[in-house]
């Protein structure tokens, strides 16, 4: 048991667990077996079982019970569930389209009903069934409203509105002008921009996948590793300090980890070329500085150039569509990219001008 | 029978099936029902509800209780009687029926009378103030005669009024009159009816309480969901605390006491035996704590100001209650779901530990008067010196000198190898030390530990002797020991010291008074016999600061004590040499100390460079600043080091997660557990560690090997060191004079002063070696009242100057101390005792009131126990008392009557007996006017009524108790000598049976 326990808890350490998630991810769009009803009620009762079994765990107990934290464990299958729903439709009318038959919404939206009685009737059952629900759930789960704050001592960890824990977690990585300004900003207008950008009339009205693989697969991988995981992640497992904790490992305050992250100058001059740092902060940090005009300035133009797939979508989408999209798609990227870079690297910062607080 | 319909097909244009549906409604309409039932429960049926309308039930059966016994009490006798005589009363009323009916109407006539006079009176009234107005009015700007109709009209109801007034009062006299006259006719049966009411007023009480606590339609309809929030009776009992705050938020905020609630009876008597369970019972002491006419009533000092606790919680599990044990935890917590709250910091003092609560607002006092233990526990601290390490920002641990002796003469008194051995293990040398141990302790017990800690108390013996003086004494004249001896329990030593292999300091808790000092126990195997001469003779010479006195031995005592306390050695510490001092771990430390502030290469070579004595001093310098052995003593080269300890001033305060438990897991997670484990053995929260720490980074508190009740009294002070912030005008004593009282209660600490006198009801502690309490030292009550502040003066500075109880042979020693202090003493004594200003007039007496003194005086015998010449050895001293002679000058003239009317008020337990016997509170009688008239006061009798005019007039006088008493103390003056020449009125006769008055005044 202790064993299993440990190889969660191993496992579960953000350059496992997010590498795993990563070719989980891809496995599930490309395999399908999880969008059949089999698929989606194995997976539930794996998750249930999962949930169930480590609850058995002290630790991993006083983290779920914990009032703040139930809504998130609900919010994990919620999630889970619409992906499937989702998922699981498109999968079915990606068959029939196959077949040559037609999707099942168009065949669906042929019936006329009411709106009364049939919406509303239905409408005001779940209404009662909610408030049944949200009554039950406020009488047995009291609201943790704990004693006077003392400022001066602040709790630990501390943490975020649940909705912002992937923000924070962010943080981890980048510095808050980019983690708290640059990045959910960009995510808002990113999110705006959608309709803009994404012009394919494919999939209007009906769900399908195959006729929207990029598109579905690029919003799905930052909607569920770079935002519920985050999530879930800032939720469960950071602990005192924002200390990384197994589910299964006690939230020990005193936890020691090594503060040994180098930034990419230091790469570059002392390690690769083996002099000091050079005192001018411009040719410091050159490296960085080149480094990310190349990821944001001539990746976007190379990739159009010089790449098949780069080619297509340019001509498809047009210039502005495509470097709109690619330059909100590269900076979704930095984060997974930076996350990588610390776990692999202990990379601090690519960028770092501490002369006027520039990070990057 | 109906035909049952066919069940609805699904409908083509249904997208549902509507039977299913309408189901599925009715259900979660239910449900919804059901459950907002639920809600509404849940949310009236609170635990303290539940709680008040137990505790209404089980006081209804008390009070049943109560009627019972009390009607038992009542006299039957005497009820039948008084029966017996309200229907007699009554009868005779109904004989007078007749008249009675027609005054009864008459005063119902006049009762109308007056409602319409008063009526028309206050209708008028309003009207002239209309009128007032207009007129005032008119004056601006009206014409010359609409300003004259306008006096008119307010004249005329002026006169109105005046009018109408007289008829009122006409009717009210009438109608007074008249029930005058009906009460009159009714005496007899108001009467016997009062009287049995007042037989009966403990039952009418009670019944009247059993009433208002019925369980009756009232109170479900007042109670019930919904209706309860009009005048409900089971209710939130709060009181608001304006100035007690409670620390939020960088803001302080008024406390709000809500623990009545439950805690229904906690000011009221009569729930306190143990048939009483909490919450149900009444507070202890409620004549101190909680009660109405406590000094800390409930309605101005709530309960969470002393005990803690969340003041606004009204459910047991968030009131921040505190398990004394294990198995009350289990009990709580399935009893009243109780579980730990790690976000309140101020959970409530357990019970044993309730006197914390007192600090917050009696730390400035220095004293918390009528604490257990708490100020045993302060005066433990500050003789342990915890104050040398920790800074404890409180008055009582200001400004005071450092807890251990200078060392920076040590090596005029005693030599290297005993102090070696000394702070290898203070205690085995005198069990009694306050010095606690710093080596060998659980955590310094790794391979090579035992070496580095020799290195190190070799290191800091070799510095003291590197850097202290070296006076020389010449060896003392000899002395005989027993003599020596009868000295040392006599004169007073023992009042701070005790000479005992074998005492442990928890015997003496809580009166520590005799371990102020150190056990002379092995003194002769510690210190030099010159010094000790030297030191016993005059301590300031030495010392400067130290706080033992002069006690003016003469040089034979002083040689006899010498012998005597030399007498009292053990071989073991003679024979002792320095051990060798290991070489590698007195390196190795010096090496890691180098480090600290070179760089290794020149860390090496000043290792080299240095000598072995060299190394030894520096290392001794390098442990006493990592001990901290300056907090507590004077040692040079450490003049201006900081303490090396947390800070202790919000230690009650501190939050739960910044102690470290370590790998103690068998220590509960509770501040006071820490806390006393800690104080208890200081090691202990290593455990485990010191397999990671380095020698230096292990924990060095050291162990004063503290007993149960010593850890209790000291923790009922750290718990009460808390931030907790009530306004000045809220704290104890801020009046006037709180500031002497606290000045003086440090000196009086610092000084030991109760280690002889009885002072606030403690001290006396050398009356474990003088067992006579008439030997006893003076009880110091009442002590601002009595003298005067000019004499007290004079005495501390020397007091030897005069001898009041010249029986005594204990000494009222010399302490050589400044003005200052001996103002701090006067400050406090008239503070205490709201005494008068401190220097009294000189005084007159009249002649009659002197020879009325000087017949009383002897009638009461007062010479046979004040003597006025020197006492005879051998004479009964427990029934001797201070000469009168030294009254004038010493005590104070107004103070001296109330003293001789009432003894006790003044030092309860005096042997000066009351001679005014008190036959009611408040009024004594004087025996005198009986005595006068004996055969053998004949002559007096006739002599004073001749002075007096009349025997009636001196009866007078002789019956009143003050003017006896003042007379008596107008002759104990002239006695003393203390009336002011020519003021004492001509001829007075000398007594001829006054034995006091042929002494005459020194």
């Amino acid at each position: 048991m202790d064993f299993v326990k440990d190889a969660i808890n191993f496992l579960s350490y953000p350059w496992w667990s997010f590498t795993l998630s990563i070719l989980l991810f891809f496995w599930m769009l490309k395999s399908r077996a999880l969008w059949t009803k089999r698929g989606g009620l194995v997976a539930l009762a794996v998750g249930v079982l999962f949930l169930l079994l480590s609850m058995l765990d002290p630790d991993f107990f006083a983290v779920v019970a914990k009032p703040d934290n139930v809504p998130i464990v609900m919010m994990v299958f919620l999630v889970g569930f619409f992906v499937w729903f989702a998922m699981n439709k498109a999968a079915r009318n990606d068959a029939l389209t196959a077949r040559g038959e037609p999707t099942f919404e168009s065949t669906e939206v042929e019936d006329r009903i009411f709106t009364w009685p049939d919406l509303v009737f239905s409408e005001f059952i779940c209404m009662v069934v909610l408030t049944v629900a949200l009554t039950v759930w406020s009488i047995v789960l009291k609201a943790p409203l704990e004693e006077p704050a003392n400022p001066s001592i602040a709790p630990n960890p501390s943490k975020a509105p649940w909705y912002f824990l992937g923000l924070q977690e962010m943080l981890v990585y980048y510095d808050p002008w980019m983690a708290g300004v640059v990045l959910p900003g960009l995510i808002i207008l990113g999110l705006m921009a959608i309709p803009y950008i994404d012009t394919n009339p494919k999939g209007n009205g009906y769900y399908t996948f195959r006729e929207r693989r990029f598109e579905i697969a690029i919003f799905l991988f930052g909607w569920l590793l770079l935002w519920t995981q985050m999530i879930v992640i800032g939720t469960f497992l950071r602990g005192p300090n924002w200390n990384f904790f197994g589910p299964y490992e006690f939230w020990d305050v005193n936890k020691v980890e090594p503060l040994v992250n180098v930034d990419l100058s230091e790469y570059f001059w002392v390690r690769l070329l083996g002099t000091g740092l050079p005192g001018n902060w411009f040719v410091r940090e050159l490296p960085g500085l080149l480094l990310v005009g190349f990821y944001l300035v001539a990746l976007p133009v190379l990739f159009a150039r010089k790449s098949r797939w780069g080619r297509l979508f340019y001509e498809r989408m047009g210039a502005a569509r495509y470097y709109v999209g690619i330059s909100l798609f590269l900076v979704m990227m930095m984060l997974p990219i930076k996350m990588y870079c610390r776990w692999l690297f202990n990379l601090k910062y690519f960028v770092h001008i501490q002369e006027f607080f520039f990070n990057i | 029978m109906a035909t049952r319909s066919t069940p609805p097909e699904k409908r083509p244009d249904r997208h549902y099936d509507f039977g299913g549906m309408n189901m599925l409604f009715a259900l979660s309409s239910l449900a919804l029902l059901a459950v907002t039932i639920w809600m509404v429960v849940a949310d009236y049926a609170l635990p303290w509800k539940r709680l008040q309308a137990e505790f209404r039930t089980l006081e209804r059966a008390k009070v049943q209780r109560d009627m019972e016994a009390e009607r038992r009490k009542i006299d039957e006798v005497q009820t039948a009687q008084l029966e017996k005589d309200i229907a007699a009363a009554e009868k005779d009323v109904a004989a007078q029926e007749e008249e009675l009916a027609k005054l009864r109407g008459e005063e119902r006539d006049w009762g109308h009378e007056v409602y319409a006079a008063d009526a028309s009176w206050r209708a008028t009234k309003s009207l002239l103030d209309t009128a007032r107005y207009q007129y005032d009015e008119a004056i601006q700007g009206k014409s010359e005669g609409e300003i004259a109709e306008n006096r008119r009209e307010v004249e005329r109801l002026q006169k109105k009024l005046r009018d109408e007034k007289m008829a009122l009062e006409e009717a009210t006299a009438q109608r007074a009159a008249k029930q005058q006259a009906l009460a009159q006719r009714r005496a007899a049966l108001t009467t016997a009816q009062e009287r049995l009411e007042a037989l009966r007023e403990g039952l009418a009480n009670l019944e009247t309480r059993l009433a208002a606590l019925s369980k009756d339609l009232d109170f479900f309809v007042l109670n019930a969901p919904l209706m309860d929030f009009v005048q409900p009776s089971l209710k939130i009992e709060q009181v608001i605390l304006p100035g007690l705050y409670h620390d939020i938020n960088f803001t302080d905020v008024d406390r709000v006491d809500r623990c009545m609630t439950c805690h229904v009876a906690a000011n009221r008597p009569g729930f306190e035996d143990d048939d009483w369970k909490q919450p149900f019972r009444s507070h202890p002491r409620l004549d101190l704590f909680v009660g109405d006419g406590s000094p800390h009533p409930y309605t101005r000092f709530g309960c969470t100001t002393c005990h803690g606790g969340l003041d606004r919680a009204t459910e047991f599990a968030r009131a921040g209650h505190t398990p004394e044990s294990a198995a009350e935890q289990k009990e709580w917590e399935e009893k009243w779901g109780w579980k730990k709250q790690p976000y309140l910091e101020t959970p409530i003092l357990p019970a044993s530990m309730s006197e914390a609560g007192c600090i917050s607002c009696h730390a400035g006092g220095v004293w918390t008067p009528r604490s257990e233990h708490q100020d045993v526990g302060r005066e433990l601290i500050v003789h342990m010196g915890c104050q040398g390490c920790h800074p404890i920002e409180l008055p009582p641990f200001q400004g005071l000198r450092k807890a251990g002796p200078s060392l920076e003469r040590i090596a005029g008194k005693t030599t290297p190898q005993w102090a070696y051995r000394w702070i290898e293990a203070p205690r085995e040398f005198h069990p009694t030390t306050w010095m606690p141990h710093f080596f060998y302790q659980e955590n310094m017990d790794r391979a090579g530990d035992r070496e580095r800690q020799r290195a190190e108390i070799a290191g800091i013996v070799a510095y003291l002797w590197s850097k202290s003086e070296r006076p020389q004494y010449p060896p003392p004249p000899p002395g005989d020991p027993a003599a020596g001896k009868r000295v040392f329990e006599t004169v007073g030593c023992a009042g701070c010291h005790v000479l005992d292999g074998k005492a442990k300091r928890d015997d003496f808790f809580p009166t520590i008074n005799r371990l102020h000092g150190p056990n002379l126990v092995r003194t002769g195997s510690k210190v030099d016999p010159g010094w000790l001469y030297a030191w016993v003779r005059d301590p300031k010479q030495f010392f400067p600061e130290t706080n033992m006195p002069d006690l003016r031995l003469t040089d034979r005592e002083a040689a006899d004590v010498t012998a005597y306390l030399l007498s009292s050695r053990d071989p073991k510490y003679e024979r002792l040499r320095l051990p060798g001092v290991p070489v590698a771990a007195r390196d190795q430390l010096v090496l890691s100390y180098l480090l600290n502030t070179n760089t290794i290469e020149r860390s090496q070579q000043r290792l080299r460079e240095m000598s072995g004595r060299e190394k030894l001093v520096f290392l001794g310098e390098q442990s006493i600043a990592k001990y901290g052995c300056y907090g507590c003593h004077d040692i040079d080269g450490f003049g201006d080091f900081k303490p090396i300890g947390t800070e202790l001033t919000e230690e009650g305060s501190k939050p739960l997660h910044q102690f470290d438990f370590g790998h103690a897991h068998d220590v509960a997670h509770t501040r006071q557990d820490w806390l006393k484990t800690k104080i208890m053995h200081p090691r202990v929260f290593d455990e485990g560690k010191e397999q990671v720490k380095d020698y230096n980074e292990l924990l060095k508190m050291p162990s004063y090997g503290m007993s149960q009740r010593e850890a209790d009294a000291v923790l009922a002070n750290l718990l009460g060191f808390n931030k907790e912030s009530v306004v000045a005008t809220r704290k104890a004593g801020n009046g006037d004079g709180a500031a002497s009282l606290a000045a003086g209660r440090k000196l009086i600490t610092r000084y030991n002063c109760q280690g002889c006198h009885l002072i606030e009801e403690h001290g006396h502690a050398i009356k474990s070696v003088i067992r006579d309490p008439a030997l006893l030292p003076p009880n110091l009550a009442a002590e601002g009242a009595r003298v005067q502040g000019d004499w007290l003066f004079a005495y501390l500075h020397d007091p030897s100057r005069v001898s009041m109880r010249p029986w005594l042979t204990v000494r009222m020693p010399t302490f050589k101390f400044s003005d200052e202090e001996v103002n701090t003493v006067i400050s406090y004594f008239a503070s205490r005792d709201t005494s008068h200003p401190l220097t009294t007039a000189p005084v007159a007496a009249q002649a009659r009131d002197l020879a009325v003194g000087e017949v009383v005086f002897n009638m009461f015998q007062c010479a046979k126990c004040h003597p006025s010449g020197p006492v005879a050895p051998g004479a009964a001293t427990a029934e001797l008392a201070p000469s009168l002679l030294l009254a004038a000058e010493r005590l104070r003239h107004v103070w001296v009557p109330s003293w001789i009317e009432d003894p006790q008020k003044w030092v309860p337990g005096t042997r000066m007996p009351s001679f005014f016997p008190e036959v009611e509170p408040g009024k004594r009688t004087s025996p005198a006017l009986l005595a006068i008239d004996q055969p053998r006061y004949a002559a007096d009798k006739a002599r004073l009524v001749a002075q007096f005019g009349s025997e009636a007039a001196l009866r007078a006088y002789l019956a009143d108790v003050p003017k006896v008493s003042a007379a008596m103390r107008d002759h104990i003056w002239r006695l003393a000598g203390g009336l002011r020449a020519g003021t004492a009125p001509a001829p007075v006769q000398e007594p001829a049976q006054a034995p006091v008055a042929a002494g005459g005044a020194p």
